[in-house]
């Protein structure tokens, strides 16, 4: 741990650390284990009985609401002979009957049901065998967490009061919030989680190169040249969270083509809950782009289906779920504000399926490029001679001072360079602070400036 | 079978399968040339549900394709700087189990299954099979036929791995 340490002080990154199955069985144990896991959105479970069945790492896991209308989160597994109960992926349902020995759960977890019960466990009492639910679930504006392990802070204090405005903004802009449209894409790539997360963190250098095709093939629109002059990247936030985003200097944009194209139904319907500074950054945002750790990542932006397609805004969740070092499970869902017309719903759609759904125009060429980085990461090469990967973009020790952008009116510092790998080194720290502590009490979850400065 | 019939399903086989000849050897524009323009290319999202008939969604989608949105993808796709395509992937499309379902004088509805391996990157890194069940619509042209519709159903519920090429 002390030369990952030493490693991550200079501004690097060690090489192996993408590829050891130890580093892995450790995340999983001392990240994984212990943090709020997204799970899914209240609108994906808006009735009664309605589940879907979530993972944390590779534990399988009831999302539901139960018929009391509370959102719950069990293990799908039965107390008597630990037997997954529901193998579908979603559905409504007020029982869940293991197929094994038929001991039967009501929707909220309660054991109502045991066969000959009198007979083979009379002395059974059934309020000590209902379904176990995990000892941490909470939700912010209708994202529901989840954690295996006690001890954690609680769920607003963990993602801090940055990343809750970061919703509040671009998350829950309306009066009536986002829904999830459609179910999520699920699609596994040989690439390490740390790769999918660091490139929402801070990685806009890779634009110009990894989505040269796609901006050739008119997807891009200029957007690097766009990020060039309007990015702002978050340096400094009071949670395990990092991003970027692009804001346009005034509602006049000096491009013919407006980014962020919400239709009135949305943009005259901005929630009363958000201040005047707020609305008027959502307004001229046109790229917003956060993640928080360990593996959610938000992006906000617009785009085309094809290269004379009008642009679209498509504001998306993906989540990088763990398999081994070499192996992911992307999630990817696509939202929109509930006062959005059926039609540009339809459009949200069908632009993020062209571009960054396992089909489309963008993903494929990052998630390429991540398996190309997670391949020799596994060697000996990288582990004997403890080979560093360089993540000092915007390092005080390579470009001088960091500037802050005083203008940002966003929650969060953030700096007026708009290529930087500083969220990147936010991340590793977020990753080492996690697993070099044995005591969950003992982990700090915010990063300060002059650790990656 | 009923006179024509026969000569149907022959037609309808030989096209399938120089078109996954076609998608194999990655000659994208001439596979785009087999296109109608205002050809619908699905693959709906599949969920494990309690019945079969409910396993496919309505609204979700792994391709959901008009002839604009197939041409920026191929546009993408055959550019030298395209990190997943380049160097191409090594693609092999079984086509087999067709059969012609219906048929007017102008379309024939034909069904298919395709087993579709896919090795990608240097040292065949990654080997997959995905397997599927096609339902087209091919509109006759000339001796020939161009694709109308496509819908593509696939054997999984999570993907083992994304798309650079079509099915």
């Amino acid at each position: 741990m002390d030369s990952i340490d030493k490693t991550l002080n200079q501004g690097y990154f060690p090489q192996w650390a993408f590829g050891d199955e130890g580093v892995h069985a450790l995340e999983e144990d001392r990240i994984f284990s212990r943090t709020w896991n997204y799970i899914g959105h209240e609108t994906e479970i808006p009735e009664p009985g309605d589940y879907a069945v979530r993972y944390i790492i590779d534990d399988p896991l009831i999302f539901i609401r139960d018929e009391d209308g509370a959102v719950r989160v069990f293990f799908n597994s039965c107390r008597h002979r630990g037997t997954k109960l529901c193998e579908t992926d979603s559905g409504n349902t007020s029982h869940f009957r293991c197929p094994y020995h038929g001991w039967t759960y009501r929707n909220t977890g309660e054991l109502v049901g045991v066969p000959q019960k009198p007979n083979v466990y009379p002395g059974l009492d059934v309020c000590d065998w209902n379904l176990f639910e995990l000892p941490c679930v909470d939700s912010y504006k209708g994202f529901v967490f989840a954690s295996i392990e006690e001890g954690i802070p609680e769920l607003e204090d963990y993602i801090g009061e940055d990343f809750q405005e970061y919703i509040d903004i671009y998350y829950d802009t309306t009066e009536q919030g986002i829904e999830v449209i459609g179910k999520p894409w699920r699609w596994t790539g040989d690439y390490n989680w740390k790769a999918g997360v660091e490139n929402t963190a801070s990685d806009s250098y890779h634009g110009p190169v990894a989505h040269a095709s796609a901006d050739e093939a008119g997807v891009l629109r200029g957007f690097s040249t766009h990020v060039e002059r309007y990015g702002r990247r978050l340096v400094d936030t009071d949670g395990p969270t990092s991003g970027m985003f692009t804001v346009a200097e005034s509602d006049e944009f000096e491009r013919e083509e407006i980014f962020w194209n919400w239709p009135p139904e949305v943009t005259d319907n901005l929630s009363s809950d958000l201040e005047e500074y707020q609305k008027n950054l959502f307004k001229r945002t046109t790229f917003a782009n956060f993640m928080l750790f360990p593996n959610l990542t938000f992006v906000h932006v617009d785009g085309v289906r094809s290269s004379d397609a009008k642009p679209y805004p498509f504001p998306f969740i993906r989540l990088h779920r763990p398999i081994g070092p070499d192996e992911t499970e992307i999630w990817l869902w696509a939202t929109a504000p509930k006062e959005a017309p059926e039609e540009t719903k339809k459009k949200a759609y069908e632009t993020l399926q062209a571009t960054f759904s396992p089909s489309g125009n963008i993903i494929p060429d990052d998630i390429a490029s991540w398996s190309k980085l997670t391949n020799p990461a596994s060697s000996q090469v990288a582990k004997k001679h403890d080979l560093p990967l360089n993540a000092k973009m915007g390092r005080e020790d390579l470009s001088g001072p960091l500037e802050i952008a005083e203008d940002w009116e966003g929650p969060g510092v953030a700096g007026d360079d708009n290529i930087s790998e500083i969220g990147i080194r936010r991340f590793h720290r977020m990753w080492y602070n996690a697993l070099s502590e044995t005591d969950i009490d003992d982990v700090s979850w915010e990063v300060n400036l002059e650790e990656v400065q | 079978m009923i006179d024509g019939e026969y000569e149907t399903h022959i037609d309808c086989v030989n096209f399938l399968n120089r078109e996954a000849e076609i998608l194999d050897e990655g000659r994208l524009e001439e596979w785009f040339d087999l296109l109608s323009r205002d050809i619908e290319y699905k693959a709906p999202i599949r969920e494990r549900k309690d019945s079969r008939t409910e396993e496919f969604t309505e609204n979700s989608y792994y391709f959901l394709e008009n002839i604009e949105s197939i041409r920026t993808r191929i546009d993408k796709n055959e550019h030298e700087y395209s990190v997943s395509t380049n160097p191409p992937e090594h693609e092999c499309r079984m086509v087999t189990n067709v059969r012609v379902i219906n048929q007017s004088e102008d379309k024939i509805n034909v069904v298919s299954r395709v087993l579709y391996r896919v090795v990608t990157i240097d040292q065949d890194r990654s080997d997959r099979i995905l397997t599927c069940r096609r339902e087209d619509v091919l509109c006759r042209d000339g001796n020939s036929f161009k694709i109308s519709e496509r819908v593509v159903y696939f054997d999984q519920s999570g993907l083992s791995g994304g798309f650079t090429g079509f099915i």
